[in-house]
């Protein structure tokens, strides 16, 4: 094993990668060959395709029907695979064993996003592109991912320009230059990249990374949107990309309130002026979002019958569609929310489709939410923890809620939240602490930049990027927003007592963590009269959890992985959640590249593009030739050393190490064991030092909540006594990661 | 020369504030910011134009007033074809500034000759009512420190901006016809020698 690690190829860990379509293979005399969609490496045979695509959509399919969930991780003997499932959609990944379970899960979860982020969902993908154009693209991704740098490849991290090297007085202008067009209508965020490295973003780094692949998609004949715009400036183009519900509304949620933003949408004046920057956006999501709903209901409304059915096959069907049915009322409320009380549009939410939860809310004692909140919310920022324990509650869940709810498999999950009231309440008291500190950091920024006016270069250093922290975040808010009574809370910020941005962004988050947690609940109040209702309400409760649920396990770093061979997991389908289509606008200035993601009407506004245009150009050109300057200067001096190091900033996903591009078989044993430590580190977040050995070396790893730094020391020659030896050099590995990394500036403690 | 498009960079210094980018972006985008935000190194836009029969690129760099960015903005001197030096005629200090700026450049740049180098002096935002400076002053600078063309601009309401900016370019332009000239006449032939030498074979 060793071996295959001291002449690294780059296709290595990459073994296969597939999308299967059940619906294409139903009967008996249907060959498996008809429902792979795709499948690489594309020179394998096909009858060695059909064979392991078969194996595994069986082995899926009888794991879904045991446990009534996917599996997200087979494990075969030389081979891992990740899985995701969506409807009848089949997504796996294998990889070679060395890597960790948690990116192999990253790897596939980067795939299907960067697929789903420039075609849209799978099935619309495919009914509007034929096979073969769509392979191209997989192609192109798959391309793209092996081409990730090793390092970058473990911690899953981006690629910047390296900061040392650059003035930051330029990254200040990158920031500068993002912030005018902020300043724009329509546009949202955005992101400039040299030479395909990052040099300033506000994306979150997920949306980052789907837009460093632009410069590839940009050369393949797959462009074809070009030619449709022929009034776009020059260097400039638009394609559409789609973005998952949460990352749009965080993207319109983001406090940007310049004086010089044109008020293009209806913005409502009355007296509740705390919700009238979400309105505004919501209006503004309800324009853009059309388009594709209708889509979607389109699609959904031939499956709509099969709601009532409950074979567990369809589950995941029945979830989307009554979801994405169950959203339309609401979006209609909220487009018009003149209508609205004043508390009712107050707990409007920005993700929505979950106003109908207030009406019901009344009903129950509000201590029981509390309650149930609080709790939950340490349980669910505990999940990576006790993944193992949520299965067990979920086991137990049908017989301890007795009320005949089996014709629905998935209100099982609404038990596992009020279950986890009763099993959870010691473990949260410390989290809760720690989460409330943590609380501090967003909290002040929001203050901050709703009142100066100052945009996203605080974003980039909030905990925001990763979705480990915005999961954490929202529940924090969630518990903390718990503190007062739901009656006081609700009549105080009614009564415009909360006026400021940031409360109502409380007030949202409070209402998503509550509302999910108000699942059983409902359930209960309504179970005697409607069925059908409930039904939908468990429903959607349920996918609400999955998807809160999914954030927080979505949270590669952090999420648990057990050792078992096959690793079950709640983790849903990624696609419960809805797809917002907008535009991205690219503009390249000699491998510079601007590029920004703005509502989908953006695209047909010429004036505004033109005037984005006409204001970053200057600047454009002014950084590249700065960038130009500095960083040919600086190529081919990395000095070697006598030490290597790679430290990881979680916070801001960069990436800094001393590692030249062409590797020694020294290096190599660094990497491997830099990846093996990363595996344990993300296993278990409480681990804070690790030092590995073999006869010739040792490296030694530290992580904290903000980093992970790995070292190892080149000369002189390692020494081990082969006994505890106070003189064994790893001892000293410590001090020495302490003292050499000052230099760049990284600061263990 | 004439007929074939040239590419002729043109570099705006003075004071931060004065409105160099205002002036750029008037003159070729023709729009007007408010909030702009400090220009930091530097950074150009291209403007195709005419002048005398002459089609020509103006490379117009814009540059950082502040203090703090010079060592970014430096290195971007050299190989300009005429210099603007602006300031604000509600600011007496940018004007009086004029000298530092014209020397800066020059060293930055290593201009070969700096008596005959082109420097058009612009006074901006003459729509504002308050002068400090008034053109007395400045055509008296002006004229003293090597008889430079002197405008007085405003990017706001698009005073003169392109009027300046044709005469750096004409001024450009009339160094260059010269230095042709200069050159016709200095030079020796190479292509005629061999001729001479294989005739004397």
């Amino acid at each position: 094993m060793a071996s295959s690690f001291v002449e690294p190829k780059p296709t290595l860990w990459l073994s296969y990668f597939f999308l299967y379509d059940g619906s294409k293979v139903k009967e008996e005399r249907d060959p498996t060959r008809a429902g792979i969609n795709y499948f690489y490496p594309p020179q394998t045979c096909l009858d060695q395709q059909e064979l392991l695509c078969g194996q595994i959509a069986g082995v899926v399919r009888c794991m879904t029907e045991i446990s009534n969930s996917p599996p997200s991780l087979i494990r075969l003997r030389k081979l891992k695979f990740a899985i995701q499932v969506h409807g009848e959609y089949l997504w796996a990944l294998g990889c070679s064993v060395d890597i960790s379970d948690i990116s192999c899960k990253c790897f596939l979860e980067d795939l299907v996003g960067l697929f789903r982020f420039y075609n849209g969902p799978l099935w619309h993908a495919y009914r509007v592109h034929s096979r073969a154009e769509l392979s191209e693209e997989w192609d192109l991704y798959l391309e793209h991912m092996q081409n990730t740098a090793e390092l970058n490849r473990i911690f899953n991290s981006l690629s910047h320009v390296d900061k040392t090297k650059v003035d930051p007085l330029l990254l200040l202008k990158a920031a500068l230059i993002l912030q005018t067009c902020q300043r724009f209508p329509f546009i949202l965020a955005g992101c400039i990249m040299y030479n395909n490295r990052v040099v300033s973003t506000q994306l979150p780094p997920s949306l980052t990374s789907r837009i460093l692949l632009e410069r590839l998609v940009r050369t393949s004949p797959q462009c074809s949107y070009q030619g449709r715009d022929a009034f776009l400036p020059q260097d400039v183009y638009m394609i559409p990309v789609f973005l998952m519900e949460k990352e749009a509304t965080a993207l319109r949620q983001y406090p940007v309130q310049w004086m010089t933003r044109i008020p293009s949408f209806s913005r409502r004046t009355s007296s509740m002026s705390h919700s009238l920057s979400e309105e505004a956006q919501i209006n503004q999501s309800q324009v853009s979002e059309a388009d594709l709903l209708d889509e979607e209901n389109i699609e959904k409304e031939s499956e709509d019958p099969s709601v009532g059915t409950d074979t567990s096959e369809q589950q995941s069907v029945i979830l989307d569609t009554v979801f994405t049915n169950t959203m339309v009322p609401s979006v209609i409320q909220s487009s018009s929310p003149v209508q609205r009380t004043p508390r009712a549009s107050n707990t409007m939410d920005t993700s929505s489709g979950k106003t109908r939860f207030e009406s019901v809310k009344d009903d129950a004692p509000t201590g029981v939410f509390l309650d149930v909140s609080s709790d939950s919310v340490s349980r669910i920022t505990d999940i990576s923890s006790s993944k193992t324990e949520l299965k067990s509650v979920k086991d137990d869940a049908p017989s301890s809620f007795e009320s005949a709810k089996d014709d629905a498999p998935s209100s099982v999950f609404p038990d596992v939240s009020s279950a986890s009231v009763s099993s959870m309440t010691n473990t949260s008291s410390g989290k809760i602490e720690h989460e409330s500190i943590k609380n501090d950091d967003p909290f002040s920024l929001f203050l901050d930049t709703s009142s100066e006016n100052i945009s996203p270069m605080p974003f980039d250093d909030q905990p925001r990027p990763s979705d480990y922290e915005v999961g954490r975040d929202n529940f924090s808010r969630g518990s903390y927003v718990t503190c007062y009574s739901t009656d006081d809370f609700e009549k105080s910020s009614s009564e415009s007592g909360y006026s400021n941005l940031e409360d109502s962004q409380d007030t949202v988050k409070f209402q998503k963590v509550s509302e999910s947690k108000e699942g059983p609940h409902i359930v209960k109040n309504i179970t005697q009269g409607n069925t059908r209702v409930t039904e939908k309400v468990s429903i959607e409760a349920s996918t609400l959890y999955e998807s809160q649920s999914k954030e927080s396990s979505l949270s590669h770093r952090t999420a648990s992985i057990t050792d078992w061979t096959l690793t079950l997991d709640l983790n849903p389908s990624t696609n419960s959640s809805k797809l917002v289509k907008m535009v991205l606008y690219v503009h390249n200035v000699n491998g510079l590249v601007l590029a920004l993601i703005a509502e989908n009407d953006f695209k047909y506004i010429k004036e505004t593009i033109q005037d984005v245009y006409d204001s970053t150009l200057a600047s454009l050109n002014g950084l590249e030739v700065h960038l130009k300057e500095t960083l040919t200067h600086h190529y081919n001096n990395v000095a070697k050393s006598n030490y290597n190091f790679t430290h990881y900033d979680s916070i801001q996903n960069i990436l800094t190490a001393n590692i030249p591009s062409s590797s020694s078989i020294q290096d190599c044993h660094f990497l491997r064991a830099t990846n093996l430590i990363h595996a344990d580190f993300s296993a278990q977040p409480s681990l804070m030092e690790v030092t590995i050995r073999n006869g010739s070396s040792a490296v030694y790893g530290c992580q904290s909540s903000v980093h992970e730094t790995y070292f190892q020391q080149l000369t002189p020659t390692f020494r081990n006594s082969g006994g505890p030896d106070s003189q064994d050099t790893a001892f000293m590995l410590h001090s020495k990661a302490k003292q050499k990394l000052l230099k760049y500036g990284l600061n263990l403690l | 020369m004439a007929g074939k498009s040239s590419l002729l960079k043109v570099i705006l210094l003075g004071d931060g504030g004065v409105g160099k980018s205002s002036l750029m972006n008037r003159y070729v985008t023709n729009k007007f910011d408010t909030q702009l935000f400090h220009t930091i190194g530097v950074e150009f836009l291209n403007k195709e134009l005419e002048v005398d029969n002459h089609s020509v690129t103006m490379q117009i760099w814009d540059t950082a007033g502040q203090e703090r960015f010079r060592s970014l903005r430096t290195p971007f001197y050299r190989g300009s074809d005429c210099c603007l030096l602006t300031f604000s005629v509600d600011d007496s200090q940018s004007f009086q500034n004029l000298n530092n700026w014209k020397k800066e450049f020059i060293y930055y740049a290593d201009v070969k000759d700096p008596e005959h180098f082109p420097f058009v002096v612009l006074g901006n935002k003459v729509d504002i009512s308050e002068h400090q400076v008034s053109t007395e002053e400045a055509e008296a600078w002006c004229r003293d420190n090597g008889n430079h063309p002197y405008f007085e601009t405003s990017a706001k309401d698009s005073t003169n901006v392109s009027a300046a900016f044709e005469e750096a370019v004409r001024r450009v332009l009339a160094i260059e016809d010269r230095s042709d000239q200069l050159i016709h006449n200095d030079t020796v032939n190479l292509h005629r020698k061999p001729k001479a030498s294989s005739s004397c074979c």
